[in-house]
């Protein structure tokens, strides 16, 4: 019979084990951006502002040629899905937008920061063979 | 929090356009009402997502920009049976009609139509909104535009479940 002390470690395991792996929120985040790419053709660019704290939580900026220009960076949520499980606060900018984020002068939302990005090209996510 | 009380104001907003309606009573108060839900609603949808209290007041065209994302939101695609493709251009078909109640607000008609002032027209005539025939009207009732009451009815009730949250408690 177990005793509780060796009961312990199996429970954190398990916890341990509900976390995502990097590699999996990536290949979700690719994919999402792939299809963002495909439906809305107005996308030149998008952005992932990676979490620090290892949250799952994604959150994206698309540059966008026809967003409505507001001089801020407004969230909305993308609810979860089966092929899409993670939360995800999605944001659309224009490109002279984008700009000033680069240049600090648009501010991003609390949390989102320039020196955790991935950046996605278009031409270059629509290029690659799904996976 | 500021998401719900946009919401609960959006709901009450949205039975007072239904009463108006019901009731026959002048387009431009039936229109106000609606132009104020759908306000609030974008304004909710927003904030919701964490988009601070601040930047949603100084923000126009909420509803169109709400439109343009929630044809994004996995569960609204889930609950009308559509691919993101096909939901992308049935919001891109509503979104003429959405601009058009958004100008309804004095703040984006820039003095000229909207459902609360008198304007004056370049003939120098003074027009009240209640004498005013508003093509808007028609246009709701014709199959664009009643989807897209049927689209904010649909998350008005649905919030919550958009966001994958309950319904939070003491929320209308």
């Amino acid at each position: 019979m177990k005793t509780k002390q060796q009961e312990k470690p199996r429970m954190k395991n398990a916890t341990a084990q509900k976390k995502r792996p990097a590699q999996q929120i990536n290949d979700i985040v690719r994919r999402m951006v792939r299809s963002h790419f495909e439906t809305e053709d107005v996308i030149d660019r998008v952005v992932w502002f990676k979490s620090r704290n290892g949250a799952e939580e994604i959150h994206l900026l698309e540059v966008n040629r026809e967003a409505i220009p507001s001089g801020a960076v407004m969230t909305f949520y993308v609810g979860k899905s089966k092929k899409f499980p993670l939360p995800t606060l999605l944001a659309d900018v224009t490109p002279a937008e984008w700009r000033k984020i680069r240049a600090g002068k648009i501010p991003l939302p609390e949390g989102w920061s320039l020196n955790n990005t991935v950046e996605f090209a278009r031409k270059k996510i629509l290029s690659q063979v799904e996976q | 929090m500021w998401a719900e009380a946009f919401l609960a104001q959006a709901k009450s907003d949205w039975q007072i356009y239904a009463k108006l309606k019901r009731a026959n009573e002048s387009s431009c108060h039936v229109l106000h009402y609606l132009q104020m839900a759908t306000e609030k609603l974008g304004k909710a949808y927003l904030l919701a997502g964490k988009t601070t209290i601040d930047e949603v007041e100084n923000s126009h065209l909420a509803f169109t920009r709400f439109l343009r994302f929630i044809s994004r939101n996995s569960k609204i695609q889930e609950r009308l049976g559509m691919t993101a493709v096909q939901m992308r251009l049935h919001v891109k078909s509503l979104l003429s009609i959405a601009y058009a109640i958004e100008k309804l607000a004095p703040a984006l008609a820039d003095n000229g139509i909207n459902s609360e002032y008198p304007w004056k027209i370049p003939t120098g005539t003074i027009v009240a909104p209640v004498n005013y025939h508003f093509s808007l009207s028609e246009q709701l009732n014709g199959a664009t535009g009643l989807n897209l009451l049927k689209l904010v009815n649909i998350v008005l009730e649905n919030f919550w479940v958009l966001h994958d949250m309950k319904k939070r408690k003491g929320a209308k």
